[in-house]
Formats: C-alpha cells, structure tokens, sequence
C-alpha cells in the first residue's frame, strides 16, 4: 500500500469514527443506554490511562484505582456544598488530574526502584489505604463523608452551555476520550514510547543504552495517574455522586481485565476491550446472580484462544511459506547473509587526510579496580589505559573476568576498590545511563536486543539519551518534535546503512528476532554506534559467527577506527580477529592481568600459552 | 555394532508457524559413531537438534529411536528413551552443588544404587571434578563447567548425545579440550551428534559430516572427503582459526 494510499484510509477511517460517535447518541433507545454511552467512554479513559503504566512501561500498578478515586474525590470536594467551594468544572478538571499526578509521582519516587511483585504490593496497599481513609474520615472533621459519600455536585458549566442531559454528558466524556486516545497515540510513537518499549523488553540494555529507567517508569506512573485523575473528575460529575465502593479493588480488576482483554499496550486493542466489557455486563444483565460467573467464563475462554489480547498479531490470516531466504542456487555458502551485497564505498567522513590511527592521549583510565562475588575475586587490583583511538583487545579463559570489566566500567556494577576515569574525569559510581551520556557505549556478549521492537526502533531507541521533546512537545506535535524525529531517522538510517542491505531496505521495519543471528550481532553494534559515543566496548562480536562471517566484523571494526575516529575496547575469543586489529592486547586470568602488549609479545609469554592458548599455541 | 541405526530421520520438514525451516532432512546415525552437522548460521543447525528433541513437531517424515519411531512423542518422552543434551553454553545450574547438578541429569532414572555407581565411573573419566563435588556450579571454571556439562548428559544413560556448537564462546585452550572430551565420550561407546560452525575443529574427530544450508542437506560424506571437498574448502575452511 502506498503513503498515500494509507493516509486516505486512515483519514477515512477517523472520519467514520467521528460521525459514529456524534450520531450514536441518537440512536441509543433510552436514557439507560446512553448512560452506558457515557460510562463506556470513562472505561476507555481508564483503561488508556493504565495501558500507559501497565503496557507501555509494563509496570504492575494496583494503586491505579486510587488515582481514579483521588480525581473523583477533588471533584466533589471543589465543586459541592461539602465545604461550599464551587469552583467551575474547567478548572477543577485540571486541578483533579495534575493533583492525582502528583500523588502518582510522590507513590512513585517511593517504590518505583522496586520490581515486579513488590511494587504490586507496595501499590496495593496504598489503594487499600486510600479506601479505608475516605471511609473513615467523616470524623472527627466530615472530609469525605464516610461510606455514605458525596453527592449533588454543581452541574458543569462550559462557556455557558449546561452539561446536565446524559447526551451532552455523552459528548463530553467522549471528546475527552477522543483527546486521551490522540495522546497515546502520539506518545507510543514518540522517543517516549520507544524509551518505555525498551524498558519493558530489556531494563539493563535499556539503561546501557541511555534510558534513564527509573525517571522514564516514575514518567509513566504519574501520566497515568493524570488521565486517571481526569476520568475520575468526569466520572464524578457523571454519577453526580462519589462512593469509596466505586474506587476499590474490583474495579481495579476490570480495568485490568480490559487492558489484557484488548492487547497489553495495543491501543486500538484496549479501546476494543473497554468497549466489550463495558457493554458485555448489560447484556447478561437477565441471568441476575449467574451474571458475573458467564461474564468470567467468556474472559477465560477468550485469554485461552487469544493469550495476547484480542488485537494481539493477528497469525492465522497469513499462508504457509517457504523461509525468505531459501536458497535454490546450488552454491555452496555458509551464511544467508552472503546472498546480500556488502557494505558499499561509503564516504569517509572526518579524516581528511587517509586514515585515524592511535592518539597518545589516555582515554580510558582503569586504576586498582576490584571487584568480588560473595567471596570470590573476579576482577582483581586491575590497572590498564586505554589510548585515543586504540583497539585494545582484552582476552583470557573463560571466567577470566572480561566481562566483569565491561560492567566495571559500563556502569552495571560499581567496583568494591579503585577508580575508573574516563578524560580525567571519575566515572566509577556512575549510572549506566550516565556512563553512556559520557561517551561510553557496549554490546553484550549474548546479545540484548529489544526483540519484538523494529529494527529501525532499535536504532532510534540507542539516541534517547540525545533527544530532549518533552510530553508537550509529543502530545502537541509541536515542530521541534517534528524536527527531531526527522532526525533521529535520518541519523538510525545511516547507521544501519554501514551494514549495507543487511539492515535495511523491507528489514527496517522486521523485528529484531526476525533477524539471523549474525544479523543481530550487527543490529546490537548498529545500536551503539546510534548513541555517537566515543568509545565502544564490544563484547565478543564475532561470537557465533563462520569464518566468512568474522572477517568481514573484523573488518568492520576496524574500519570504524581508521574510517571514523572511534576507541575500541574488545573482548575476544578468536585470534585471528584480535591479532590483525589490535594495537594492543591485554591477557587477564583469574581476574588478574597476567600480560599486556602487542599481540606478539602476548602470544609468546609462557604464563598465556599455559593459561590461554594451549600447547599448539596457535 | 548392530544393524539398526540409533537415530534415524527420514524426509523431514519442520516448521515454525507457517514458515519451513527443513526441508526433506536425512540423516542417519549409526552405534558408536560420531556425527557431525554443520552449516552457518540460520541454515537450521538447532531446529534440527529442536526436531529430534520433539521441541519442534515436524509436519512430514519419519523420526526413529533405536528403530522405534518417535515423531509426535513429547520431549520428556524422548529423553527418557535414551537421548541427552549438552546445550549451548553449557547451561550449568549456577546454585546447586556439582553433585546436585549430576544428579539433575540422572533425573529420570529410578536405580538409585546404579546412579551412584555411575557417577563413580564418571568421575574416573573426569578426575578434575572429584574435588568439586561440593563446590556450586557457578564457581567453577570454564573448563570444568564443560566436562560437568557433559557428564549430566551422560548420566541419563544416553544411547546417543547431542551437542549444540560445543566451542561457541570459549577459549582456545578449551576448544581443544572440549573436542577432546567430545572425542573420549564416544570411544566408550556412545553415539555423538555435533552440531558446529567451526567446520575444521568438528570434521577433525567426526566419522561422517552433513552439511545444512537455509534448511537442506547439501552435502553428506565421510569427514575426511569433506575436509578435502573444494565446495567446503572455499565455503567454510578458508579461515583456520
């Protein structure tokens, strides 16, 4: 389909959607069902707003409902005869939603470090605390009237026009609906959602690569928290009443139970699943008592044919296939990969005259480094520089501690003794994110790509830490979003253009774990080389990789330091890899260094042959 | 040696979801031998260990055991029938003890007393793990991690193992070692199945070679005719490291 093809369609299609939700009002039989109307497009509020926490971020917030309830409650403090304060409703719209964010941020700087099931818990309690507050303080001071609630709330005035019918009420929780569901949509597709996707895929590769996590999780719970505050203001108004039973636990559940219904972070999918179970109830509303056990046996039975939600990727429309990439030649080759031209003659940008080589400036300073796992050394009173635009090597048996130094020095541990400079400045103690922002980027040795994002969004992912847009800028489109996105793709595109067509072309847009495995050890290079640091620390490149495969990497990494100026630590197990590219090479045992020097000198020492290379010696 | 080959695939294909990986694989392993298959990367080298392991249904052909036919039999199945796995990167459980991990691997055995009379054997075979035994997995060294690795898969009593690229990430002192042990197990006796990228190190101990590109089997001969093969020299020899 072309561009323009998809953009009618797609105007199209938002144009039916206005018309249907402008006319359905009419066609609603009765007041009941435009009642409906209405609470369904509060439903499909909340459920975007936790789809934010809970999909895009992936965090398992069960405070949620408490934010709803703190919005709704604002509101009928501000807007009733409880303290007689009549504040017009847009006002106190704003006021609901930034106050519940707040809340949501002052919850979150708490217990966002947690993970998992204990930022569950800690949640939890607070919703149960919230709820047992507005049930008890009626006393000594009547704040929130008790289990009996609040209620007769001034009718919303905008501009003059009376929002009392459940028609007007309808149009207005809808337009409201129509902006949160834009929002999402603009922030998924933004360095936000991206910042979030990695998160969830893969924290630690995430932070290596500049996302600040625990900023961009506490970003997430308060955006969910506003939207949250927000419907629970409309929602109170809606109701004209507040109870503390409308803001516990088993809504809680429901929202939760629309969110997975629809796709975990699918926001047309979430939209669907509110719809559904909004309306499913009313009509298992006859069967009375056995209403809740038909309403849990059509969830089980959908989760168990579509586990991943119901506009989840849809695989049973596509016919089976032959692999992509089968090769019916007869030539013998040991890699797909080969079927696909090399890299061309890209301009060599920078030197101007031939080539960069070694600078006599120290880079990277590692000095008196240790570092032990409940009592075993792994990396032992270590000392080494690493020059300007030197590929140093570093190699050794394994659990020699090579890796332990790249986490050294990346960020993810923080050594027990010594210091790590880089341009003279203390680096040791620094976040991994911070790390990265100071120049410093690496690859993993296993490979820690985000899988189920694209290849060009895991390019683009690796510059978060360069780009600035803030959620305004995003939710407005203003142009310096515009300005910076254009760039962040111009800049992923070129990147993965050194791989030549290996990364891009109809590739672009694959997910990561569609990729061969050489294929994906050149994405994770092609991911640090997006974050313009200056130093790269490579961590078994070529691992996994035939002989074809690992010359052409061996190439390449040296190309990136004669061609672009870049410092190279490596960790390598192949020798002939190490041998032609490095200046240096650094032999490391037992967490200790046992040798350092060009890769002859190193190959002749006893204490490597005995250690390392073996008898053969080859 | 009898007749009855160990393992046995006939016409193969599988595939993942709606896309073929294998297309009509045919491989034959017979008592005491040592096979390898080879092939780069994505050519189907681990969906063919997933295949006999029943990780992967395959959708045509046959697969037999011993003679017996074991396509569409679960994993567990399989496995108790005789065949064990040496995966890649060795996959030692980093907390148990190096026993316990032992003992993991006689998992499905019942003859308590035969386990422990077994484990003996092994450690007369691999003296190196003798004063471990009570060590964690995750302090041993490289080295020794390999040969515990081994010996779980052995300890289940296999009538054939198969190893998933044994030389992937490891020094070059250990590659040898490892091709050495590979090498040790089957001369007791035990049919080998290796599955490698470094084609020079795996066609030097192996019987017979089969080499697997984007899903096929392309070539099929004695190892020494592979090493001497043009085809293979130019495709995958050229680099000796």
């Amino acid at each position: 389909m072309t561009l323009q093809a998809t953009r009618r369609n797609r105007f199209l299609g938002s144009a039916a959607v206005l018309l249907a939700l402008f006319l359905l009002p009419y066609v609603m039989p009765n007041d009941y069902w435009l009642r409906i109307y209405g609470i369904t497009g509060i439903y499909v509020m909340l459920s975007l707003g936790l789809n934010v926490v809970a999909g895009f971020a992936g965090l398992l917030d069960l405070a949620y409902v408490a934010f709803f309830g703190i919005g709704g409650y604002t509101f009928a403090l501000l807007s009733s005869n409880q303290f007689n304060i009549h504040l017009p409703f847009l006002i106190v719209l704003p006021i609901a939603a930034l106050l519940t964010m707040a809340f949501g941020f002052a919850l979150g700087t708490t217990s966002i470090r947690l993970s998992g099931d204990y930022l569950a818990i800690v949640t939890l309690a607070f919703a149960q605390v919230f709820k047992l507050l507005l049930i008890n303080l009626d006393r000594p001071v009547n704040i929130t009237g008790g289990v009996n609630g609040i209620y007769n709330f001034d009718a919303i005035n905008i501009f003059g026009m009376k929002i009392v019918s459940p028609e007007s009420y309808a149009y207005l929780i809808w337009f409201s609906a129509l902006i949160v569901i834009i929002g999402c949509f603009r922030l998924k597709d933004s360095r936000y959602g991206r910042g979030w996707n990695a998160i969830r895929e893969d924290e630690l590769a995430a932070k290596v690569l500049g996302v600040n996590a625990t900023w961009m999780k506490l970003k997430a719970f308060a955006g969910g928290a506003f939207i949250a505050g927000g419907a629970g203001a409309l929602f109170a108004s809606f109701q004209d009443s507040v109870f503390p039973n409308n803001f516990d636990f088993p809504q809680l559940v429901i929202v939760y139970c629309m969110v997975i219904l629809g796709g975990l972070g699918n926001i047309l999918g979430v939209v669907l699943g509110a719809i559904l179970l909004s309306i499913l109830p009313e009509f298992l509303r006859e069967y009375g008592a056995y209403r809740m056990m038909f309403y849990g046996l059509i969830l089980i039975i959908l989760m168990a044919l579509r586990p991943q939600g119901l506009l989840g990727a849809i695989g049973f429309l596509s016919r089976t296939k032959k692999r992509p990439d089968k090769d019916e030649t007869g030539v013998l080759r040991a890699s797909t990969d080969l079927y696909y031209e090399a890299a061309p003659e890209s301009e060599c940008k920078g030197s101007e005259n031939g080539k960069y080589c070694k600078g006599n400036r120290v880079a990277l300073e590692i000095k008196g480094v240790s570092m032990s796992f409940g009592g075993i050394t792994a990396v032992n009173d270590l000392d080494f520089c690493l020059f300007e635009r030197e590929i140093l090597s570093i190699i050794g048996p394994n659990g020699a501690g090579k890796s332990t130094v790249f986490n050294l020095i990346s960020g993810i541990y923080r050594p027990e003794r010594g210091s790590v400079l880089y341009n003279g400045s203390e680096i040791a103690g620094l976040k991994p994110h911070q790390v990265l922002k100071a120049g410093i980027a690496r690859t993993f040795q296993n490979l820690r790509l985000f899988n189920k994002m694209t290849v060009l969004d895991n390019a683009k992912v690796a510059q978060f830490h360069r780009t600035k847009t803030g959620p305004l800028s995003i939710l407005l489109h203003l142009p310096r979003y515009k300005k910076e996105e254009e760039e962040c793709e111009r800049y992923a595109r070129e990147i993965l253009g050194l791989f030549g067509k290996r990364l891009t072309g109809y590739r672009l847009e694959q997910e990561a774990t569609s990729l061969s495995y050489a294929n994906r050890r050149r994405l994770e290079m092609a991911r640090a080389l997006s974050t313009k640091a200056r130093v790269l620390m490579l961590d078994e490149p070529s691992a996994g990789m035939n002989p074809q495969e690992t010359s052409e990497v061996t190439d390449f990494i040296k190309e990136l330091r004669d061609k672009y100026g870049y410092t190279i630590l490596l960790i390598e197990h192949k020798l002939n890899l190490v041998r032609r590219i490095s200046d240096r090479v650094l032999v490391l045992d037992y967490g200790r260094k046992i040798a350092e020097g060009s890769y002859d000198e190193v190959a002749g020492n006893t204490q490597v042959i005995e250690a390392y290379l073996g008898r053969k010696g080859r | 040696m009898n007749d009855t080959p160990v393992l046995e695939l006939i016409d193969v294909d599988t595939y993942y979801g709606n896309i073929q990986v294998l297309y009509d694989i045919n491989i034959t392993i017979n008592d005491g031998e040592l096979i390898c298959l080879l092939g780069g990367n994505a050519s189907g080298k681990s969906t063919t260990l997933k295949t006999i392991l029943g990780v992967c249904k395959i959708r045509k052909g046959i697969l037999r055991l011993k003679g017996e036919r074991i396509d569409g039999k679960s994993t567990k199945d399989i496995i108790s029938r005789g065949v064990a796995i040496v995966p890649e990167n060795r996959r030692i459980f980093p907390r148990m003890t190096v026993l316990e991990n032992m003992e993991m691997g006689a998992f499905l055995r019942t003859e308590k007393e035969a386990v422990k009379k077994d484990i003996e054997k092994m450690l007369l075979l691999f003296p190196a793990l003798k004063n471990r035994l009570f060590n964690l997995g995750i302090t041993l060294s490289g080295g020794e991690q390999q040969m515990l690795a081994m010996v779980r898969a052995l300890l289940s009593n296999p009538c054939i193992l198969l190893m998933d690229e044994p030389s992937m990430g490891l020094a070059p002192l250990l590659v040898d070692q490892q091709f050495e042990l590979i090498q040790q197990v089957n001369e007791r006796g035990t049919a080998v199945f290796v599955v490698e990228q470094n084609a020079n190190m795996a066609l030097s101990i192996a019987d017979r070679g089969y080499v697997l590109q984007t899903g096929s089997i392309v070539l099929a001969d004695a190892a020494q005719n592979l090493l001497n093969n043009e085809m293979m020299k130019a495709a995958y020899l050229g680099g000796t490291d």
